[in-house]
């Protein structure tokens, strides 16, 4: 904002300054507004009465909302809180796993330039396969050591799949940093892995945040693995929502819940790190 | 570690210490020397034992004829590649899959651009802006889907009903039962749900450039916009170039929102190719089809990634 | 580098060469595993339902687990504790997506697992699954555990048209999903709607006897209630629109095929009229009904905007909201026509006169997974469920999907009293059963079906109807030559034959 000041003040036109200022909290806004309508969508679909979803002309919001699909959900099918908890439980384990290794990984790709070209397109290269062609084979995997509808091939999964995002993602923000810090970090008597942990990833939260948050979101969202290697005990909010909507029906009002209790999480967890995101002009933690 | 120690490892006291320190030098000397492997190891182990034997395992498939409601698996060499390359109905696929992921891509970036430098530096409220901007990407996609499918409901949905105040009359476009509108609306609706992505993604990248840069620039003349073009965005260079990267390997497996909105309608003519693959695989149990037409997906993708990022990398 | 590279891919193209040889050995047909019961006189004395019971004991501890769609799900865990306590045998459900229902088991049977004894699936599937080695057949079991009289309580229409393949019981029918229609008495009886439609056409306001009728009474009542009302509506919403066009197309007397060479006949005559009728409904149904599926229709047809629609069964119940049949399914809007609406058998020609059909249209179906390591216990799980007491239980059960199919059902008095015009609503879905039409239980059947879905869309989004027929024709060749025809027309000529058989109760 300063910047602005600062050429506004020197072009004297102080009217831009409130232009661009307003521009942007407008542009804002119109943003906000229309990624959150789908989403605002959903949500009152689960406080709709029975029955409004199909109406025209469209209810934007029932004038009697209702709760009792909060509760409904729990008896249907297989217990959305228990989903709710399968997914917290196989998302968090994997991502945490997933960022360790990946973090080394990119670290070395990043810095040694660790196999080169070709290990890196080989890392993106896993990604490409589509996931129906290797189903079977997975399966049949899991099943010769009894790993179907576990916790551990979930999260197994997760952090596999996970692994080239995370690479390539945190390879570029490794990239973006200089090399001269750690090199004095590396002189003043750190280890190499020390001076990743203390001194890099610091300088580059903003990137690690956003690749664990979205870590965290494609193995809470992802559908077919879960689907197909979980029977009954590791069924997953993907899986419990798929079961809603069925041949001779669709239960709106618990979909509607389930999609709302597991967007929660998520907003937490964006809301609690927004400071790695508050650079300012106020201070570049970057110095000589 | 101590600074004697870290001196006494770093330089060569190899040749006048005691055999342990030798010996510890040695494999200290041998782990630096290998770090950067050493760190990869334990990813590379991982993707090479869940993903080896599935990939090894599709191909092979792909050269018999494995399909479970007839008896026997021939070898049949390429004819099911050969079926792959000459059916009508899995280049339409691939086409209607190119539409939508080079579409989607294209504008999720220049609004997840748009929308990130926006939110550079102070803005007030930010923190409620962007975890409010992560929504759409934290939706389940079955969801997104059933949610999208209301919304463009000719008779129930609200996006008619928007339009409808704009154009002053009521608006009846039946969006998903014309191959045309139908594309567009997966197209919007990838586009509502991956912006986000782009945005985090390239605002995480934008917070990192040392904002002094863009100061030092202003100070000495530079235009908003030539600080833009000749500092800002070649620092985050390598982060757009991943944003795409990876934003179009996942785009192009997409599946959900075809399933759930179209099916693949009217007709087959929005099919995506992960759509075309899960019907025969899933529903016809046609398996060595199905892994001779993912091979060849992939060597089309393969092909055009790499061929992007060489020409990223060249720079 | 280089050297290491090259030593990988030599690696890899042994180990593709090994697995492909490895696979090119190929696996039979899974013989059944004999049941581990110990040589007894099987009991003939008592109700289906104990003799079921008394069997199950001999397993007790045992786990029988079902897969099953995740709406239906309701009864089988419902019941699982009952079921548990009588004879000591565990049921486990799991609940899946429905898609997932017809690929899961292909997975599960080739991986070998054995952790499914119960398919759920509907009859369509049956020739492609027992193909693929995935179900077995319970021909034996059910000679050797059922009786006559079990059997013969069971509508035959509906026994026909579903539980046989090949000359054997293949499962165990759970629920009698068949389409008959459901109709705005109110405005049928309306005095003033009768003399103008009576002036208007020269018949008698009833229901239709044949679909040209039918249009005439959609349009006129749409004009006749100002669109307050829509004459009719049914689904074309990919996915499910085939059952709209089977319905018409089958009961018109339509054929897929030539059962001598073969060639599908489907974009003939009888197909052309099938899909110049889908889309004039469209002329007098409500606006945005192309993109319907059953959560519209259903919803449309209890707030009263719908007067003429057919499908599933409980969209029968639902409408009336009846009290004994407790819990009303949380997406559907409160009924506004409880008490307005009656039933009949849909029509079965396009223009003048012939019998009436009624699709049988993915009916909920219990098979016997291949692998299971104990048939019997599992066997008399789907006969315990299968029996009068417990069919109709389930039928009654709170939002059941489940609809009935014994002729117990259709006579219990309970059911009957539900609402005041639920003896006609069971009258008029037994009465159905004589001209059940057969669903696309054929080898390839899946594929037919989706066929057929791909064309009505396309029309739909306005492809022209002779090319969308056509296109179908040639795919559907395309998947009769690929299974092999001799194959196809075995298992096409048994869906014929017992669609002769069912012809034969209308006499």
């Amino acid at each position: 904002m300063g910047e602005d000041r600062l050429i506004a003040e020197r072009r004297g036109k102080p009217w831009a300054l409130i232009l661009r200022k307003s521009g942007r909290y407008i542009a804002l806004i119109l943003a906000v507004l229309f990624f959150l309508f789908p989403i605002f969508w959903i949500a009152v679909t689960a406080i709709k009465q029975p029955g409004q979803y199909y109406n025209y002309p469209p209810i934007w919001f029932p004038k009697r909302p209702t709760f009792v699909h909060f509760k409904a959900v729990r008896t249907t099918g297989i217990g959305g809180y228990t989903a709710l908890k399968n997914s917290f439980i196989i998302t968090s384990c994997s991502t945490v796993a997933v960022m360790l290794l990946g973090t080394l990984a990119a670290y070395a790709m990043a810095r040694f330039n660790t196999g080169g070209r070709n290990l890196a397109f080989w890392v993106l290269s896993q990604r490409m396969l589509p996931p129906i062609a290797i189903v079977f084979p997975l399966f049949l995997m899991m099943r010769i050591i009894h790993w179907i509808d576990t916790y551990q091939v979930m999260i197994l999964f997760y952090t596999t799949f996970n692994l080239p995002f995370v690479i390539w993602m945190l390879r570029s923000y490794f990239v973006e940093v200089p090399v001269d810090v750690e090199e004095s970090a590396l002189v003043d008597g750190c280890t190499r892995i020390g001076a990743l942990f203390r001194v890099v990833l610091p300088m580059v939260m903003p990137g690690v945040i956003a690749t664990a948050v979205f870590a965290y979101i494609f193995a809470w969202t992802e559908f077919l693995f879960a689907v197909i290697f979980s029977r009954t005990r590791v069924v997953t909010v993907p899986v419990a929502l798929g079961t809603y909507f069925g041949t001779e029906g669709q239960l709106w009002g618990e979909a509607g819940v389930m999609a709302v209790l597991s967007m929660v999480p998520i907003f937490v967890i964006g809301l609690a790190v927004q400071r790695h995101f508050a650079r300012g002009l106020t201070l570049g933690s970057v110095k000589g | 570690m101590t600074a004697k120690g870290a001196l006494l490892s770093r330089t060569n006291t190899y040749v006048s210490s005691p055999p342990e320190m030798r010996w510890r030098a040695k494999t200290q000397s041998w782990v630096r020397r290998h770090e950067g492997w050493l760190m990869v190891a334990p990813s590379m182990a991982l993707m090479l034992a869940v993903g080896i034997f599935p990939l090894v395992f599709s191909l092979g498939i792909s050269f018999i004829r494995w399909e479970p409601k007839i008896p026997g698996r021939p070898f049949v060499g390429l004819a099911n590649f050969r079926d792959i390359l000459t059916s009508l109905e899995y280049w339409i696929a691939m086409r209607s899959t190119a539409i939508i992921v080079g579409s989607g891509v294209t504008i999720e970036f220049f609004f997840g651009l748009g929308l990130a430098l926006l939110m550079v530096g102070k803005v007030r409220g930010k923190r409620y802006f962007m975890a409010l901007l992560m929504l759409p990407v934290m939706m389940v996609p079955v969801v997104v889907g059933y949610t999208w499918r209301i919304l463009w409901h000719p008779a129930y949905g609200p996006i008619n009903q928007i339009l409808g105040w704009f154009v002053g009359h009521r608006v009846t476009i039946s969006w998903l039962t014309n191959t045309k509108t139908a594309l567009f609306a997966l197209i919007v609706t990838e586009f509502w749900q991956w912006t986000p992505f782009m945005f985090l993604v390239l605002l995480a990248g934008l917070t990192a450039v040392n904002p002094e840069l863009a100061e030092a620039a202003a100070i000495d003349g530079a235009s908003r916009w030539q600080t833009f073009w000749r500092i800002t965005i070649p620092v985050i260079r390598p982060v757009i170039m991943v944003a795409i990267l990876i934003r179009t390997i996942e785009a192009l497996k997409l599946f959900d929102i075809v399933f759930v909105i179209t099916h693949g309608g009217p007709g087959l003519s929005t099919q995506s190719i992960a759509f075309y693959l899960y019907r025969t695989g899933a529903r016809y149990f046609r398996m060595s089809h199905t892994a001779a037409g993912s091979w060849v997906f992939l060597v089309v993708v393969a092909v055009i990634i790499s061929m992007a990022v060489r020409q990223f990398q060249k720079e | 580098m280089k050297k290491k590279f090259f030593q990988l891919s030599t690696v890899l193209i042994v180990v593709v060469l090994i697995s492909a040889l490895f696979l090119v050995g190929g696996k039979g047909k899974k013989e059944a595993p004999e049941g581990a019961a110990p040589e007894e006189t099987v009991m003939r004395v008592g109700s289906q339902k104990e003799r079921a019971e008394a069997l199950a004991k001999k397993y007790a501890g045992v786990t029988v687990t079902i897969l099953t769609e995740g709406i239906a799900a309701g009864p089988p865990k419902a019941f699982a504790p009952q079921f548990e306590e009588a004879t000591g045998v565990k049921i486990k459900v799991i609940e899946s997506p429905y898609v997932e229902t017809m690929s899961r088991p292909l997975v599960e049977h080739e991986a070998g697992t054995g952790a499914i004894d119960i398919y759920r699936i509907v009859p369509d599937w049956v020739p492609d699954f027992a193909a693929a080695g995935v179900i077995q057949s319970i021909d034996d079991l059910v000679k050797k555990y059922m009786t006559e009289e079990d059997l013969a309580d069971i509508e035959p229409g509906y026994m026909l048209a579903t539980m046989f393949y090949e000359g054997e019981y293949w499962g165990m029918l759970m629920d009698g999903d068949i389409f008959i229609l459901y109709y705005r008495a109110d405005i049928f009886e309306d005095p003033e709607a009768m003399k103008r439609f009576k002036a208007k056409y020269g018949y008698e306001l009833a229901p239709p006897k044949n679909w040209e009728q039918y249009n005439q009474i959609g349009q006129f009542i749409t004009d006749f209630t100002k669109g307050k009302v829509y004459g009719g509506a049914g689904n074309r919403a990919p996915g499910q629109a085939y059952y709209w066009f089977n319905q018409l197309f089958r009961g018109a007397g339509g054929r897929f095929f030539d059962p001598e060479t073969m060639k599908p006949t489907i974009n003939g005559e009888i197909g052309r009229q099938t899909m110049e009728q889908l889309v004039k409904e469209l002329e007098f149904g409500p606006p945005g009904m192309v993109n319907w599926g059953t959560a519209e229709l259903w919803s449309g047809f209890v707030d009263g905007t719908v007067a003429m629609q057919f499908s599933w069964p409980p969209s029968g119940r639902f409408a009336e909201a009846a009290s004994g049949l407790a819990n009303y399914p949380t997406w559907l809007p409160p009924t506004k026509v409880a008490g307005k609406i009656k039933y009949a058998l849909l029509p079965g020609p396009f223009k003048g006169e012939g019998p009436p059909g009624a699709g049988m249209m993915g009916n909920g179906f219990w098979t016997l997974s291949s692998d299971t390591k104990n048939r019997e216990a599992v066997f008399a799980y789907m006969m315990w469920m299968n029996s009068a007491e417990m069919a109709l239980k389930t039928s009654l059960f709170p939002n059941s999907l489940m609809d009935p199919y014994r002729i117990s059902q259709f006579a219990a008095p309970e059911y009957k009293a539900a609402w005041p015009n639920a003896h006609l609503y069971l009258e008029t879905l037994r009465e159905a059963g004589k001209y059940a039409l057969v669903p696309t239980k054929v080898l390839g059947g899946t594929e037919f079906d989706e066929i057929v879905d791909v064309a009505v869309t396309s029309v739909m989004g306005g492809m022209p109807i002779q090319a969308a027929l056509d296109e179908a024709a040639k795919k559907m060749e395309e998947v009769v030559n690929r299974l092999g025809k001799d194959r196809v027309k075995a298992s096409y000529k048994d869906l014929l034959k017992m669609q002769d058989e069912i012809r034969k109760l209308q006499y």
